[in-house]
């Protein structure tokens, strides 16, 4: 019985030890250490360029002129770009002499309106007889002060000026667009009543720049 | 007396348990090795964990010429360097529509015995000189990088050691957004000695819509050990 007793205290002594030692190791466990790192960075940089279009519709036909009755018509010039700065729209006549040659007698015109001064600017109210433009709307930027505070093509508000020989600028953009914009250009022509009758033809080309 | 033998023995296997760990030098090496009662390594995508029970014998031994580091996981000390190859890598122009691409080699060297992961992470997406405008990241994941199609900043694995089949290979890469946070996206097993190389590559492409200017970000390479 005494002998049984004392194993009894032995098994437990000896549970119990190996209790706390596992106890010991299990709490020894938890102080891993993290893994080792290095680091480096890279500067990544990129640059976007630059992208326009311009779309200026189909030709625009004036219709049949009686002397002493001005004619109107518009064509809607679209911008399409990223330009970070915006973008200029600027045109210019294709003619030496003259934007509109009759059509069989190259040295019969009808008379532009003084041309396209931006530094002035010179645009002015529609008068007497001869061919001119004006910006009558932009979903861009529209200048009142080059060119009046009118919202349509016959509007009276409108100021006029003739084609410029060189590429002059008629619309400027200063900001980023994300969608396509618009400028939109009214032409109108008056002739004396003295002006050689037939068809009359001439071209004008519109340039966009994009601005960084 | 059987229960005090059998009680003997098990103390007498703490005692002498004992972890060693690894040394090496350019020309040998001696493997990690470890006597315990028990232990195991597990891990997650994100996270690993080795853990060791039963190891008694802790400490740092050394003599002249040899180190020894007896003990549990805290004892653990592996060096690991990690390089690019260019701290700044302009990708160039990019006309929208047309995809541009850069590499950037990372070198690794590491004395870790389970080799290392690599991670990777970006300061933000990639933003105009205006502050505001961003490029959008790509769309698919680390997890699961897509064969490129559409736009956005991506990157892939070009070329390294054991690269994981999700990243494709050439020319059908498989392109990931670099996340906010470090994340891994590649993975070295085991030991190797020598400068250990990963070609990241980039792959960006914008829309037509995309304001024009610089842009710019941040890439955050790290490589961590593993166990």
């Amino acid at each position: 019985m005494k002998n049984k007793n004392k194993r009894k205290k032995r098994i437990i002594f000896s549970l119990s030890s190996l209790f706390l030692v596992a106890i010991f190791f299990l709490f020894q466990c938890a102080d891993f250490s993290q893994g080792a790192t290095a680091t480096d960075q890279v500067n990544l940089s990129v640059t976007v360029a630059e992208t326009i279009s311009l779309d200026c519709g189909a030709d625009v036909n004036l219709g049949t002129l009686t002397p002493g009755t001005p004619v109107s018509a518009s064509s809607v010039c679209t911008t399409t770009t990223n330009a970070n700065g915006g973008y200029d729209v600027s045109v210019k006549r294709d003619d030496a002499d003259t934007t509109m040659d009759h059509s069989t007698d190259a040295s019969t015109n009808i008379t532009d309106k003084t041309a396209w001064d931006r530094t002035t600017p010179n645009a002015v109210t529609y008068a007497t007889t001869g061919l001119a433009f004006s910006v009558f709307a932009s979903t861009a930027t529209k200048n009142t002060t080059w060119w009046g505070s009118g919202s349509a093509c016959h509007d009276a508000s409108n100021l006029y000026a003739g084609f410029p020989t060189t590429y002059t600028n008629i619309m400027e953009h200063a900001s980023y667009s994300a969608a396509s914009t618009t400028t939109s250009i009214c032409y109108r022509v008056d002739v004396p009543a003295t002006q050689k009758s037939g068809s009359y033809t001439g071209s004008v080309t519109y340039q966009v720049t994009s601005k960084p | 007396m059987f229960m005090k033998t059998v009680s003997s023995l098990i103390f007498c296997f703490f005692l002498f348990a004992e972890s060693v760990l690894a040394s090496s030098s350019a020309n040998y090496r001696i493997e990690s090795d470890v006597i315990g009662i028990g232990g195991n390594s597990s891990g997650s995508a994100s996270y690993n964990i080795s853990d060791t029970l039963g190891q008694p014998v802790v400490g740092l031994g050394t003599s002249t010429n040899y180190k020894v580091q007896d003990g549990f996981w805290h004892t653990v000390n592996f060096s690991i360097s990690l390089a690019v190859d260019s701290h700044n890598l302009n990708l160039g122009t990019i006309t929208p529509g047309t995809p541009i691409t850069g590499q950037t080699i990372i070198s690794v060297i590491t004395d870790a015995w389970g080799g290392y992961d690599l991670l990777a992470s970006q300061n933000h997406a990639m933003t105009h000189s205006n502050a505001v405008t961003t490029i959008a990241d790509y769309a698919c994941a680390i997890a699961n990088p897509c064969a490129w199609s559409g736009q956005g900043l991506g990157f892939t694995v070009n070329s390294g050691t054991s690269v994981e089949a999700k990243w494709g290979t050439n020319p059908n890469y498989n392109y990931a957004y670099f996340p906010l946070t470090q994340t891994v996206f590649h993975t070295k097993g085991g030991y190797a000695s020598g400068v250990d190389q990963t070609a990241v590559g980039y792959k960006l492409d914008v829309p037509t819509t995309q304001r024009s200017g610089q842009y710019s970000n941040i890439i955050t390479y790290t490589a961590m050990t593993k166990l």
